[in-house]
């Protein structure tokens, strides 16, 4: 049986190809539909084969622009090996400025995905099925997306092969930027970068800040990261920069794999920070507090950080629900000690 | 007459510290209402202040501070009345949306009329209760959810030499490092405040959904350095000279003619987006930028393999405000600049026109 996502460029010619994926779309305004994902392929003899991936969560456009960049950019006799963009995964989250699909998927929760499943899970199962197995990089780009601010930078899973997890480290690192994160997934299963991960690729991701709207400062470090990346694997031309040949101090690791450092909102209530990602907090500090919709004569609520350590992240849209993720913290590890 | 929004406290009369709500008719025919929180805090004589925020839900910096202000502060503090509505409009804060839920911009539902629906109703008694209660208003905003806008007071340039240079003063105690000028049309709640005399001060805090900490701090210390100003606060009132700051730039964004567009995006609609795609931001608001000088690229959305279109600013000046949702559609608001301009030329304007007084 064909796959219900086809390609329309040869990702294994040569030389530079602009196309698109399409698979199925669900409307009740057209039958036989399709959505378009665009896909380019840059490629150029012998070397890797890097897949670079943004727009994963709609909202998060940071990667979205460093990749369209990249595609305009990028010139076959620049490349050993060959790069594979897909600049927005998730095109009609992209234009609706949302996480989610309008279907509502998160298709960071989609993989490894189902041929026969919803759109969503068709296209996760083309990229675990079709693309991952020919790739030996995967960068998948995000950030906080409107709802959250975060520390600008790129960050891993800590996988359990010592190979692995120090070509991780290293390609996490190359993004240069002042902090790394190390995160664990708290919302079930289903991740791209786990399911590339299984696969043994090495895998890079980012948050590259967030909050609904991007400076041009942050476009600045998805660019220089992607590109410092790129050459860091060796299919891009010329000499990776590193922090010390940049002249900047090492960058700190936050190891963020404590649950309990990720801190919800005890009830509704319109959340204010009070530090900020990057700040230094002590355990029992006030992070944030919450001030109460219904009731202005009503104290806010003083909301405290579990450790001491630095914001990593925090709310960025006020209004809150019970639940809602509000802030987390992390603390400083030795990159020898992860090693 | 009896107003249909109807006060839980006393507006006029009540000391101490009340807190209640106002009470809108829904409209929907089943006798509900939508609660607005409302507060005074009031001891003796002095002036009355209007602290209002969240006229547009989006924008919640001042909602923030006018709630602090009613949590840190004691009616020993206060000469006269402060009237806090901490959220105008609750519907909208409660969305994270800048227009009501039912598409109503309250900042054009003014003056209001008492069979409109419920927002021109609410409107009808801020111009008709409200208003006619206080001497002075001061009125948060920011970019909300869809714009960053250099933090800071702003005004409209009114034509009444005493009212204008009341209002550039009470402009000035926010002591943000930048002010601007901007337009109002016939329908916003400016306007209608600036009509019965009042002083009114007004707001862009940030905005871009994201509030630093540096944001909260202006909105905080603006909204108390002003209501001190105005000699309802107890304190000292600082001026950028006593915190050894420079002065204060101020900038000119009004519109050509005194026109304003009606479209939902305001004062972003000087420069709009060429094209359909992606934005990326080239200069930071608060930079200068030259007439013809691109401040955002569009990244092509539906053919990556076209060129980027650049965004071109109209005018040479500061870049006071930009889009912040980076996708765009061809005509959406982008930015606004606006053009240095003296305190002292912004008073002067109407001696020159030969307006009495």
């Amino acid at each position: 049986m064909s796959h219900p996502v086809s390609c329309t460029i040869d990702l294994n010619r040569q030389g530079k190809q602009i196309g698109y994926l399409a698979f199925p779309k669900i409307t009740n305004t057209a039958g036989w539909a399709s959505t378009f994902v665009h896909i380019g392929c840059v490629a150029n003899g012998d070397g890797p084969t890097v897949l670079v991936l943004a727009g994963n969560h709609g909202d998060e456009y940071e990667g979205q622009v460093a990749a369209l960049r990249l595609l305009q950019e990028l010139q076959p006799e620049q490349v050993s090996g060959r790069v594979i963009v897909i600049p927005v995964l998730s095109p009609a989250a992209s234009k609706a400025n949302t996480r989610n699909w309008p279907s509502g998927a998160n298709f960071n929760r989609s993989f490894p995905g189902r041929h026969d499943g919803p759109p969503n899970e068709q296209l996760a199962d083309y990229l675990t099925r079709a693309l991952f197995p020919m790739a030996d990089v995967v960068i998948d780009m995000h950030s906080g997306g409107r709802s959250a601010w975060f520390l600008p930078c790129s960050h891993m899973h800590v996988v359990d092969d010592p190979g692995q997890r120090k070509a991780m480290l290293e390609g996490m690192e190359a993004w240069c930027s002042d902090w790394h994160y190390l995160y664990i997934d708290v919302n079930g299963h289903g991740l791209l970068p786990v399911e590339a991960e299984n696969q043994g690729k090495l895998v890079i991701t980012t948050e590259l800040g967030g909050g609904g709207r991007v400076p041009a400062a942050i476009h600045r470090l998805a660019w220089s990261g992607l590109n410092n990346v790129l050459r860091h694997v060796g299919v891009l031309e010329g000499e990776a920069d590193t922090r010390a040949s940049l002249g900047l101090p090492p960058a700190v690791i936050i190891d963020g794999r404590d649950p309990r450092n990720i801190v919800v909102s005890p009830e509704d209530g319109m959340f204010e920070a009070i530090l900020e990602p990057g700040d230094p907090v002590r355990e029992g500090e006030p992070v944030g507090r919450l001030w109460f919709i219904d009731r202005p004569d009503r104290p806010a609520e003083l909301l405290l950080s579990p450790c001491t350590g630095y914001v990593v992240v925090t709310k960025a849209i006020p209004v809150t629900e019970q639940g809602d993720s509000v802030f987390c913290v992390g603390t400083p590890i030795d990159r020898a000690a992860l090693l | 007459m009896s107003h249909p929004v109807t006060c839980t406290i006393d507006l006029a009369g009540g000391g101490g510290k009340q807190a209640g709500e106002l009470l809108l008719p829904t409209g929907s025919g089943d006798g509900g209402t939508i609660p607005i929180p409302i507060a005074t805090i009031a001891t003796g004589t002095g002036p009355t202040v209007l602290v209002s925020a969240g006229t547009h839900g989006d924008e919640y910096e001042g909602q923030i501070a006018a709630r602090r202000l009613l949590a840190e502060t004691e009616p020993a503090q206060v000469s006269g009345r402060i009237i806090v509505v901490p959220t105008i409009s609750t519907g909208a804060s409660q969305a994270h949306s800048r227009f009501w839920p039912s598409g109503a911009n309250f900042n054009r539902s003014f003056p209001g009329r008492l069979d409109g629906p419920p927002d021109e109703v609410l409107a009808h008694f801020f111009t008709t209760v409200l208003f006619p209660l206080v001497e002075m208003i001061v009125e948060i905003h920011s970019g909300g959810g869809g714009s960053w806008i250099v933090p800071c007071s702003h005004m409209c340039a009114v034509d009444d030499p005493a009212q204008r240079r009341a209002m550039l003063e009470g402009m000035e105690a926010w002591n943000s490092d930048v002010h601007f000028l901007y337009t109002a049309g016939d329908n916003y709640f400016p306007t209608i405040a600036q009509a019965q005399g009042k002083t009114i001060v007004t707001t862009e805090l940030g905005g871009a959904g994201l509030i630093s900490r540096a944001v909260h701090e202006l909105a905080w210390s603006g909204l108390t350095n002003v209501l001190r100003h105005f000699g309802v606060l107890e304190g000292e009132v600082a001026t950028r000279a006593s915190l050894g700051l420079p002065p204060a730039r101020i900038y000119d964004a009004r519109g050509a003619d005194e026109t304003v567009t009606e479209l939902g995006s305001g004062l972003m609609d000087q420069v709009r987006a060429p094209v359909t795609g992606l934005a990326e931001a080239l200069v930071e608001p608060g930079e200068t930028v030259e007439c013809g000088q691109p401040i955002a690229r569009i990244w092509a959305f539906d053919d990556p393999s076209q060129p980027p279109t650049g965004v071109l600013s109209e005018r040479t000046g500061v870049l006071l405000g930009m889009r912040a949702r980076s996708f765009v559609t061809q005509g959406n608001g982008m930015a606004f600049v606006g053009e240095p301009i003296g305190r002292e030329a912004l008073l002067a304007e109407l001696a020159a026109t030969g307006d009495p007084e």
